[in-house]
Order: structure tokens, then C-alpha cells, then sequence
């Protein structure tokens, strides 16, 4: 109780305290906003193993779908500088191909990555790279031996790309993300149990950014 | 077939339009450092030096950013257990599979 209400005071003072400190960051930081369109090459879901009840049995791998890929990503370079952050969301639908006569199932994932990016800041061409930890939201379809199921996981993103500036405010760019995670879906097979399996995946974007 | 000409008409598009634009945001910094060059020659740190590369977050000075963190993500160990327990019947038939 001493503890939630201590929690609850300094919670809005701590808030305050950061925006002081950012706000002269923020101000003198070049923003931009982009939205993405690609291709996501995902890995075969790997060490496919029971949870629940079927803890301890092991699957063979489940193949995934390539798909398109879209989304879109804020961020800001403080200083006009080489090293800046931003907020990536892309959503894809890696659906799991038929295991011999055992029919697909489908299968949406959201990315949402926090990333800490250095570039290096030409006057048109700016190469950059960054990486930082990914929340994957995965969803899994009603199919003839699954259950609906939705898992939250952490990961990791690493990402690659050149943007180009097409005018002095937008930029065109090209971009290779990695993604690697863990799925765990507790209630995949209903009351019986579910499965855990590796995901690694492989993005390919293009897209339009504009710096503000 | 379609696909190949988009992608190929999007990347011609990029090669021929980027090298008419520059960045609005450096071009500001590099007014910047065309300004404090001009007013004297004594400081020659706005192009180069460690004062260009060693302010991650700018070139206007020390004092401002923060330091962002890494993060590992987590892994599972590839090496499967030499012992497979037979599944029960009531397993769903991906785990029935031999492999």
C-alpha cells in the first residue's frame, strides 16, 4: 500500500523531470515520420516444442509463408546528429504451410521495435544501422487442429538501410530488418496445450520518410 | 513479371531523383559550420578534429543527448534432447510427426 502510493507521487514527478531534460533534445532534433512497404522472408519456426500438457514432445520445424510486409516508423536524430532513435511498427502474415496432409494455419505478426540508429548524415545519401529489443504480437488462426491464439514475446531487431533525399524534407530508402524472437502459444492446441517455436525473420522494405 | 518492372521503375526512380535533393536538416549544420569558419581561422574544429565525430547526438557542441542501450535478444538452444518421449494419443498431430 506505502509502496503503491509512494509508486503513484513520483511516477508524475519523474515525468516532468524527463520532459525538462528532453525538451531542449526534442527541439533541436530533427523528427521524421516514414511508412514502409516490403517483403518479410521468414525463417521455418524452429525447436518447435509442447507446452502445457505436451511439455517434453518435440515437432519438426513449421514452414512459413513469405508475405508482404507494411508499416511505418517515427523518430528523431537530436542535433541533426549521427546517432538518434526511433519507434518501428510493421505487421506481416507469415502463415504456417500444411505439414504434409496437416492443413496451414494462419499466422499475423506485429513488430513493435524501439531502435537506437546511427547514420552517418550526408547531404543526400545516408547510410545508417541500429538495433535494439522488439515486441512481437502474433496471432494464430482457428484451424483444423488449432485454436485462436494470441502470444506476446520479446526480441530483437537489427536493422540496415540507405535513405536518399528526394527533396530537402523527404527521403525515399530502402531497408533489411532482422528479427528474432521466441513464440510461445500456451493455448494453440485448446485445453490440451500449446507450442513454443523459434521465429527468425528477414524484412526487405522501401519506403517514403518525411523530415520535419 | 509485373512485379520486376515496379521494383525496377521504383529503383530508377531513386537513382535519378536523389542526386537532386539534399537534406534541408544537414544543410542547416553545414551553414553552421560555414559560419563559425568564416568568423576567423583560429578554431578549425568545425570540420574536423574530435569535436565533428565525438557528440553523437550533433556537432553544435558538448551536453546534450544520452546514451541509448543494446539489447540481446533471447535464444533457445538448437541442441534437441537425444530422448524423444512417444506423444499420447490425444496429441495433436504436428507433434506425431517423424522427422
Amino acid at each position: 500500500m506505502v509502496w503503491t502510493i509512494c509508486t503513484r507521487s513520483w511516477v508524475p514527478i519523474v515525468a516532468s523531470l524527463s520532459l525538462l531534460l528532453l525538451a531542449p533534445v526534442a527541439t533541436r532534433a530533427e523528427w521524421y515520420a516514414a511508412a514502409q512497404l516490403g517483403v518479410n522472408f521468414a525463417d521455418p519456426l524452429r525447436n518447435v516444442r509442447g507446452s502445457g500438457s505436451l511439455a517434453g514432445l518435440e515437432a519438426p520445424n513449421f514452414n512459413l509463408k513469405t508475405s508482404p510486409a507494411f508499416g511505418g516508423k517515427v523518430g528523431l536524430f537530436p542535433n541533426h546528429g549521427i546517432l538518434g532513435i526511433e519507434l518501428d511498427v510493421s505487421h506481416s502474415t507469415p502463415h504456417i504451410k500444411n505439414l504434409d496432409d496437416i492443413p496451414g494455419i494462419h499466422l499475423s505478426v506485429t513488430n513493435i521495435g524501439p531502435s537506437v540508429v546511427l547514420r552517418y548524415p550526408g547531404m543526400t545519401w545516408q547510410p545508417y544501422l541500429g538495433g535494439g529489443p522488439a515486441i512481437l504480437v502474433a496471432h494464430l488462426g482457428r484451424s483444423s487442429t488449432t485454436e485462436r491464439d494470441t502470444q506476446v514475446s520479446f526480441g530483437a531487431n537489427v536493422l540496415v538501410g540507405v535513405r536518399a533525399f528526394v527533396t530537402p524534407r523527404v527521403a525515399l530508402f530502402t531497408e533489411y530488418k532482422y528479427t528474432d524472437s521466441t513464440f510461445r502459444f500456451g493455448g494453440a492446441f485448446g485445453p490440451v496445450g500449446g507450442f513454443d517455436g523459434t521465429y527468425r525473420a528477414h524484412q526487405l522494405f522501401m519506403g517514403l520518410s518525411y523530415h520535419f | 513479371m509485373t512485379r520486376s518492372i515496379v521494383w525496377f521503375c521504383l529503383a530508377g526512380i531513386l537513382l535519378f531523383t536523389a542526386g537532386c535533393a539534399e537534406s534541408l536538416h544537414q544543410g542547416q549544420r553545414h551553414a553552421g559550420w560555414s559560419h563559425r569558419s568564416n568568423t576567423g581561422y583560429a578554431d578549425g574544429s568545425a570540420y574536423g578534429g574530435a569535436g565533428y565525430w565525438w557528440y553523437p547526438f550533433g556537432y553544435y557542441g558538448p551536453g546534450y543527448g544520452w546514451y541509448g542501450g543494446g539489447y540481446g535478444g533471447s535464444r533457445q538452444s538448437t541442441s534437441g534432447s537425444a530422448h524423444r518421449p512417444t506423444p499420447p494419443d490425444n496429441a495433436p498431430p504436428q507433434f506425431q510427426k517423424q522427422y
